[in-house]
């Protein structure tokens, strides 16, 4: 025991040692990351080779992955000094990959950000550059985005990000369900409960939901916030300047509440895979899901359509607003080659170029044009409609604010309808971590 | 006289009671058994079995075979990305064991024959490993991987593994090493043999059996080890089978039949190459008393 | 003569460096890093002396997690070293060995394959119509059906139930091993004298197998304390945080918020009690030898 005991005395000197060197020789590390920063410092000095610039996505298979790659190679032939490298990491864990690049001094030329809180995190930060100027100077470019879909990504009248597709959130509806049962699309909150109740005396799950990830219940929740509380309040408690303390939260959450006999049985235990599948099979009669997801929505054996979150009348929030909010990409503020990015960026959100995106991914593009006759079907024009049409944008929840709120929020919102907790615990638990928040920034 | 006879009488009593309780006893213990048995094996069949039913079958016809025996489930799976996960795996378990035998048997070799300063620092060091859970150390992992060049390429896996996996190889084939006659050494040395020639040529194919079980342990670690692979290598063409099944449960959405078949797919070679090697992997585990 | 004095190193060194820097040089950084307060999206770390530490044993989820790393602990201790044994020593006294070794090798299958797999299945099993719920049915036990892990007071019960599921026969493996080595004239003395098999098994086997006893408690205890994958595979920690266990707030806190201080502070907390557990592993077979 005592020889082992003198054994440790001595290795833990020998680490602590160990733990100083690796300390002061960090720097010189971090120099040489990865591959294409390395080659970034290369090619500097070298006129003659091309420039490169790293495009890091969140689309890590599937024709969306395909897309950006052939966009990459496609610009790289009819550029040649400018060399575009996609890389990317799936959507669960492009969050964690780009925080841990950020900190380890390898930013990206170009990355893709969610708007709103998200974005602006990296604005806060110092690490996008912000892109206003290039906008202003090229209107006939920017002019064909949809300059609602700049607004997430808009921080002190600056823009930050360049939004490449617009999203929303539905409710599919079975029409032959409501057809053989002589339904009705529900336009305000009372005709909809009026819905729900007929469609609970049959066999069909009224609204088919997957909780057991918490944010399926939250996105209800993104927008019965914007529905129900005034929109100056939410901007304000979301920026965390305010404290979630307005009675119109709670108000929000019973309007949830309402819903609960309505949704599958046992929903927290029940996978988003099979929220989808239950309706595609027809088990369900609705189904509140993104237009972006809609190639899932696709296979289903019957005829469907989708109706807009019904309106609660008297209720103080923004009633057309739209939840859904737009993904795109910023600028590292660190790139050595500003201009090419948005060159880049500026030929990614061309008409021809969105037009090919929306053919390829059915994504739904922001740029005017691009989603047509010959590039989407006949649901998908409907939907560009629909977006296009709303007042404004109402962000997700997950991105609205700081992440441990979000996170308390949403874990509350779950308690709440798997009946663990009331509407007032669960304010309360979040008006909490608000202050946690605060004082630790 | 008297006395002997109660003996025997006590003696025959107390023989009664024991085949009472023991038969009593032993019948419990029996149905014990076979229930543990039932809750054991029941998943794993189930599993097999729905692997051949559609999605909807698996669910409205819980219990009974699949109406019609989907084979192509099994087909689908391994097209879809089961293989390129297979592949990966064989690959990173293949170089972690190489590479774990290489420098353990190096290392030990070294402790053994000579002497010289800090040996027992070193060899206090390289067990003490053992104590580290690699868990624990996630956080500074993911950026030394980062700094070093290594995110999101295999061979990150295959010196994490290979490390976290020495200490227990090491223990094994030093104490195996320790045991051979130093006699052998001095012959070697004696025809001119120099000291690696000794270890390659007299040590190790002395030491076969420990080498198999020390290369049993890491690649039973190496092939079913999930959380650095799910961290480290984001690549789904670079995935192994744990951190790969994730990926593929996403891809599959609802399409259960195939998901369990997948499940299967992956089973099956780490229960094959148990039953090929089950005396290495038991004398491995109950001398390391490690858990996978 | 030099070659000679730095020959022993040279073949350390491979090994050396590898330890050195995947699993010493870690520890140390870990350490460093609790201490700051590290903004990920400016780079900026300020030093916040214990800040994190205080915060973390304040804040509700450390206690949720903390209590139910203990609870697996428990349970994993009933199971896989209390009932292993006993149905390690039920195996051995078996009379058809053909059987007993179906058994022993069924049992052991499940410690074999990979949590993901085993995850992945039990999800399928704690389905609403999954097959508990259906042997259920069948069992005239209906009122008892429920999405197991969707329910805050089943999920973190029914993923420990799993984790004995898999890792029982593990060391019922290791007992086994180790009751074969028992000499068979002891247990033929003790039948001889009458003792009954419980008898045996109290004051004969269980002495012999004593230092088995130790490894596996052992090794259960830091097993409980260090898992992650089958949390993370079947419920990520939910529903709303009820089966969060201490590495998997660890994980979120680090790669899902980014608050990397925090997130070092919880793996030395992890550290500093396996560490423990794991030195009294070293010692025990350090005295073994």
């Amino acid at each position: 025991m005592k020889k082992i005991l003198k054994g440790f005395s001595v290795i833990v000197t020998i680490m602590l040692v160990m733990g100083l060197l690796g300390a002061c020789g960090k720097k010189t590390d971090t120099s040489q990351t990865s591959d294409t920063s390395e080659s970034n410092t290369d090619t500097k000095d070298v006129a003659s080779e091309p420039i490169e610039i790293e495009m890091f996505t969140r689309f890590a298979d599937g024709a969306s992955k395909d897309f950006f790659d052939k966009v990459a190679a496609d610009y790289t032939s009819k550029n040649p000094n400018v060399k575009v490298v996609v890389t990317s990491a799936d959507n669960e864990n492009y969050k964690q990959e780009i925080n841990v690049r950020l900190a380890s001094n390898d930013a990206p030329d170009i990355y893709f950000a969610w708007s709103a809180v998200y974005a602006k995190n990296f604005v806060d930060g110092g690490r996008a550059l912000d892109l206003t100027s290039y906008i202003n100077d090229d209107k006939e470019w920017s002019d064909k985005i949809m300059t609602s879909q700049f607004g997430p990504y808009t921080f002190n009248n600056n823009i930050y990000g360049i939004p490449i597709i617009m999203d929303g959130k539905t409710f599919y509806y079975n029409k032959d369900i409501f057809n053989e049962l002589g339904l009705e699309v529900p336009e305000n909150w009372d005709e909809f409960m009026t819905v729900l109740d007929t469609l609970s005396k049959t066999d069909y799950i009224p609204i088919s939901l997957g909780n057991i990830d918490d944010w399926a219940t939250g996105h209800y929740i993104t927008t019965l916030n914007q529905r129900v509380v005034p929109a100056d309040v939410l901007q304000k408690d979301y920026n965390l300047d305010g404290d979630f303390s307005d009675a119109a939260y709670v108000e929000a959450l019973e309007y949830l509440n309402q819903l609960v006999p309505y949704f599958t049985p046992e929903f927290n235990s029940v996978s988003y895979d099979t929220g989808i599948n239950d309706f595609i099979t027809g088990k369900a009669a609705i189904y509140y899901e993104q237009f972006n997801q809609v190639q899932y929505i696709e296979p289903a054996e019957f005829e469907w359509s989708w109706f807009d979150f019904p309106d609660i009348e008297g209720a103080k929030g923004d009633q057309n607003a739209l939840t859904g909010a737009p993904q795109g990409f910023m600028v590292s503020a660190e790139t050595k080659y500003p201009e090419e990015c948005v060159a880049f960026l500026k030929y990614l959100t061309t008409p021809e170029v969105a037009g090919q995106m929306v053919k390829d991914t059915m994504m739904i593009s922001t740029v005017d044009g691009a989603i047509n006759e010959t590039t989407a079907n006949e649901n998908l024009i409907k939907i560009a409609d629909t977006i296009k049409q709303a007042s404004s944008i109402n962000v997700w929840l997950d991105n609205s604010t700081d992440s441990e709120v979000v996170s308390i929020y949403l874990s509350g919102i779950q308690a709440m309808v798997g009946g663990s907790k009331t509407p007032q615990e669960v304010m309360a638990d979040v008006q909490k971590m608000v202050q946690t928040v605060k004082n630790s920034k | 006289m008297k006395s002997r006879y109660n003996k025997s009488i006590r003696y025959l009593n107390y023989n009664g009671m024991k085949e009472i309780t023991d038969n009593l006893g032993s019948m419990v213990a029996k149905l014990i058994i076979v229930l543990f048995f039932m809750i054991i094996a029941g998943p794993l069949i189930w599993m097999v079995v729905s692997s051949f039913k559609s999605s909807n079958e698996i669910f409205s016809n819980i219990w009974g075979l699949p109406g019609q025996w989907l084979f192509t489930n099994y087909v689908e799976a391994w097209n879809t990305g089961i293989s390129k996960y297979f592949i990966n795996s064989v690959f990173v378990t293949v170089c972690t064991i190489i590479l774990t035998l290489i420098i353990c048997s190096l290392y030990a070799y070294s402790i053994t024959i000579f002497d010289f300063k800090g040996k027992k620092c070193f060899f206090i060091l390289a067990l003490c490993g053992m104590m580290f859970s690699p868990i624990v150390s996630m956080i500074p992992l993911y950026q030394e991987v980062q700094v070093l060049g290594l995110y999101n390429r295999r061979i990150a896996l295959i010196l994490i593994y290979s490390a976290y996996q020495m200490s227990l190889s090491f223990l094994l084939i030093q104490s195996f090493f320790k045991s051979i006659d130093k006699a052998y050494l001095d012959a070697a040395k004696i025809d001119g043999c120099n000291n690696l020639i000794t270890l390659i040529y007299i040590f190790i194919p002395m030491s076969k059996p420990i080498f198999v079980t020390s290369a049993v342990l890491t690649g039973f670690y190496s092939w079913n080890e999930f959380s650095f692979a799910l961290i480290f290598v984001k690549d789904s063409a670079l995935k192994t089978i744990p951190s790969g099944l994730l990926a593929f449960q996403g891809e599959m959405h609802a399409e259960w039949g195939v998901l369990l078949a997948g499940l299967v797919i992956s089973a099956v070679p780490i229960i094959m190459f148990f039953v090929f090697a089950q005396k290495y992997f038991i004398a491995g585990i109950s001398a390391g008393g490690v858990k996978g | 003569m030099l070659k000679k004095k730095i020959a022993p190193y040279l073949y350390i060194i491979p090994g050396l460096l590898i330890l050195l820097i995947f699993v010493y040089y870690p520890i140390f950084r870990n350490i460093e890093y609790s201490f700051l307060k590290w903004d990920l999206f400016s780079g900026t770390k300020k030093f916040v002396k214990f800040t994190n530490y205080l915060s973390l044993f304040r804040s509700d989820e450390f206690g949720v997690a903390f209590k139910n790393n203990i609870l697996y602990i428990i349970i994993s201790f009933i199971f896989q070293v209390g009932i292993s044994v006993i149905f390690a020593s039920i195996l051995e006294n078996m009379k058809y060995k053909k059987l007993s070794t179906l058994f022993r090798t069924t049992f052991f299958l499940p410690s074999l394959i990979s949590l993901t797999i085993i995850g992945l299945l039990f999800t399928f099993i704690y389905k609403t119509d999954g097959l508990l719920n259906s042997i259920l049915e069948v069992m005239h036990l209906g009122d008892f059906t429920k999405g197991w892990l969707g329910d805050e007071k089943t999920a973190i019960f029914s993923i420990i139930a799993v984790s004995q599921w898999k890792s029982t026969g593990y060391t019922m493996m290791l007992f086994i091993v180790a009751i074969q080595k028992i000499p068979t004239e002891i247990n033929e003395a003790a039948k001889i004298d009458g003792a009954t098999r419980l008898k045996t098994f109290l004051h004969i086997t269980i002495p012999l197998i004593k230092d088995m006893i130790k490894i596996s408690t052992i090794i259960t205890i830091s097993g409980g304390l260090l898992v992650f994958n089958e949390i993370f595979i079947m419920t990520n920690g939910g529903p709303y945080g009820s089966s969060e266990v201490l590495s998997t707030i660890m994980y979120k806190n680090a790669f899902v918020h980014g608050n990397i201080g925090y997130a070092s502070a919880i793996a030395n907390v992890i550290l500093l009690l396996s560490f423990v557990f794991s030195a009294l592993q070293f010692i025990t077979k350090e005295s073994d030898n």
